[in-house]
């Protein structure tokens, strides 16, 4: 059993939903400032002025297009990537009622990584779009339909007669990740240069390109699910008790099963799709705001929603910044960082799993 | 009223339940007895709901299980399980109000605390509210969880017949909260109307609390009735398979059960296999 650590409570306040959602408008004003090269607050706000309300400054294109087309696009995204994970492992962790749990380990990512690794052979060797805006395209549309396709592999797996074991969900979900792995494995191996480096580029997730159309994209594939899983916070809340008992008490069970999988394939998957694969997230942001606000998912779902999005949002400007101009990409960055977090966080709370 | 007739649960091919019933009455407490792997939790678990009889039926006021809609059988009917465990710790008071869940939105959050506490000091957890779950002992988390469940059946001006199904309840309590916890069910089957299905271990209590006893023995039923009539030397060597006295000392009005150290051979005794 994980406690949660009564110092910790005070920090409930201080991390509710309003003051974390001021901090990540705050989060993402700073973001836009740093970069690369770093910009005076007045001149972002005189591009959001033109850009949001037609006001003529007079400013040089170059900068409308970096404030505009470059970084807020880059913030949203991150803002949305962030969340949506966050919010899917949170809800995945609820359902499985364990809190290591991940959305990974229902074999949306592996999936993804597959069908993605597939598409950038697909598209270098027989579209000969490696690089390219249709490339690129090939690549997300490639790992969103893996995702969603080896989630409801495993879904399908674990069910019969009309109930689906949760238990065998995990097991079949870690058996399609290793399967993935080794196909993924193998597509490696027998590519290129070229894709090689496109490969490892998206196993290690980047949010480099993000632009408007692809978050016109993104944002509804988040938003939309996770509102259907904060609707059902009551019933997670009763799964906590265990499948028996929520029936007991009036949850149709197998149909928030069902209601939250989808809703964490199609959110992780969008993710997965534009951002490539961005570790711990999932994992972490859940477990912290659990510690804090209690495991109610009404509370938790929502803030794990906007801390994740705040993370993710300070994660993508080190990612830029720290070795500017070039980039780290952002996967290793979370990874880097949530690993040790994540066991100052065990030995912090001293209990076992 | 509760009625199940006939029950017949099968499991890999074999009947581990046959030819069961029993019937629990609003405002009846019913104790439900008979040695382990006679076939309780199942008939508990046939009448909750849970598991799908072979055989037979069970309905409750007057309709089929398979006819009640989830969240309507759940506001006329609560179970508690043996133990019933939390990955993740959680107060007190978050626990008995997910026994709401049946009501929500029919009923301000206010009112849904207010219920909550109400049920936390009926099995004697007041002030308990913002304590940890993880925290509390092994019987005041059953406890706890026995308040969810009053949370759940819980209604101002009851328009229907509501009922609780136990397993067990007095597991991990010590004597004197045994007997407390016995007399909280009592109160709640004259006072508030329940009918009260619950599995008990200790003889003495259905003895002493229970208005009809169900025995049980290897998936059948063996007799039941009234306490005096089910909890005989004879019924206890049947059921269980041991000696016991039965015992009326002066001033007490009901007899207590002494079990004597020489088991009564139950192997040698087979005369019923199930069929």
């Amino acid at each position: 059993m994980i406690q949660s650590l009564p110092k910790y409570r005070s920090l409930s306040r201080l991390l509710s939903p309003p003051v974390l959602t001021l901090l990540l408008a705050i989060s993402a004003l700073c973001a836009l400032l740093i970069g690369a090269y770093s910009l005076p607050v007045q001149q972002v706000g005189l591009v959001m002025g033109e850009q949001l309300f037609g006001l003529e400054a007079g400013l040089p294109q170059t900068l409308s297009y970096l404030v505009w087309d470059i970084r807020l696009p880059r913030i949203l995204l991150s803002v949305f990537v962030g969340g949506g994970l966050a919010i899917a492992g949170a809800a995945v962790q609820g359902l499985f009622r364990n809190p290591l749990a991940d959305p990974a380990l229902i074999g949306v990512t592996s999936g993804a990584m597959v069908f993605a690794v597939a598409g950038i052979l697909f598209s270098a060797s027989v579209l000969g779009a490696i690089g390219s805006w249709l490339g690129y395209a090939t690549v997300t549309v490639m790992a969103f339909t893996g995702s969603l396709l080896t989630t409801f592999l495993v879904y399908w797996l674990a069910s019969s007669k009309g109930y689906t074991s949760v238990v065998t969900m995990l097991l079949a979900g870690v058996a399609i990740t290793a399967l993935g792995g080794a196909l993924t494995g193998l597509m490696t191996y027998f590519s290129d240069e070229d894709e090689l480096r496109d490969i490892i580029f998206w196993t290690l997730g980047s949010l480099g390109g993000a632009n408007w159309q692809m978050l016109a994209l993104l944002i509804p594939l988040v938003l939309l699910p996770a509102f259907i899983l904060w609707r059902q916070s009551s019933q997670l809340d009763l799964l906590l008790l265990g499948e028996r008992e929520a029936a007991y008490t009036g949850v149709n069970t197998q149909r928030t099963k069902w209601i939250v999988i989808g809703c964490a394939a199609l959110i992780v998957g969008a993710c997965v799709a534009v951002s490539g694969v961005i570790a711990f997230v999932a994992l972490v942001v859940p477990h912290l705001v659990r510690l804090i606000q209690g495991p109610r998912h009404r509370s938790l779902l929502l803030g794990s929603a906007l801390l994740g999005g705040l993370l993710m949002v300070w994660a993508d400007t080190a990612a830029r910044t720290l070795i500017a101009p070039a980039e780290l990409p952002i996967g290793i960055l979370t990874a880097l960082l949530g690993a040790p977090f994540f066991i100052w966080l065990l030995l912090k709370t001293k209990r076992s799993l | 009223m509760i009625e199940a007739n006939h029950i017949g649960v099968r499991k890999s091919g074999r009947w581990i339940l046959r030819k069961a019933r029993v019937q629990v009455r609003a405002g009846e407490l019913v104790a439900l007895i008979g040695a382990n792997g006679a076939g309780k939790s199942t008939l508990l678990k046939a009448v909750a709901g849970e598991v799908t009889p072979d055989e037979g039926a069970v309905s409750i006021n007057s309709k089929i299980l398979a006819d009640w809609p989830a969240a309507g059988l759940a506001k006329v009917r609560a179970v508690l399980s043996q133990s019933v465990q939390l990955p993740f710790s959680m107060p007190v008071i978050d626990l008995v109000e997910m026994g709401r869940y049946p009501y929500q939105g029919q009923e301000p959050g206010g009112r849904t605390r207010e219920i909550a506490r109400l049920c936390l000091k009926q099995v004697g957890l007041s002030g308990y509210d913002d304590r940890d779950i993880c925290t509390l002992s092994g019987g005041e988390q059953q406890r706890a969880q026995l308040a969810r469940v009053l949370a759940q059946v819980y209604r101002e001006q009851p328009a229907e017949e509501r009922f609780l199904l136990l397993d067990e309840p007095t597991a991990s309590q010590d004597i004197a909260q045994k007997q407390q916890l016995l007399s909280l069910l009592r109160k709640l089957a004259n006072e508030a109307g329940l009918g009260i299905l619950t599995i008990l271990h200790d003889l003495n209590l259905a003895m002493q609390y229970a208005d009809r006893v169900v025995l049980l023995r290897r998936g059948h039923l063996l007799k039941s009735g009234s306490p005096e009539t089910v909890l005989t030397p004879e019924g206890i060597a049947q059921g269980f398979g041991l000696k016991a006295r039965v015992v009326r000392t002066p001033g007490e009005a009901l007899p207590h059960i002494l079990t004597c150290p020489t088991a009564v051979d139950l192997f040698q005794n087979e005369e019923t296999a199930i069929p």
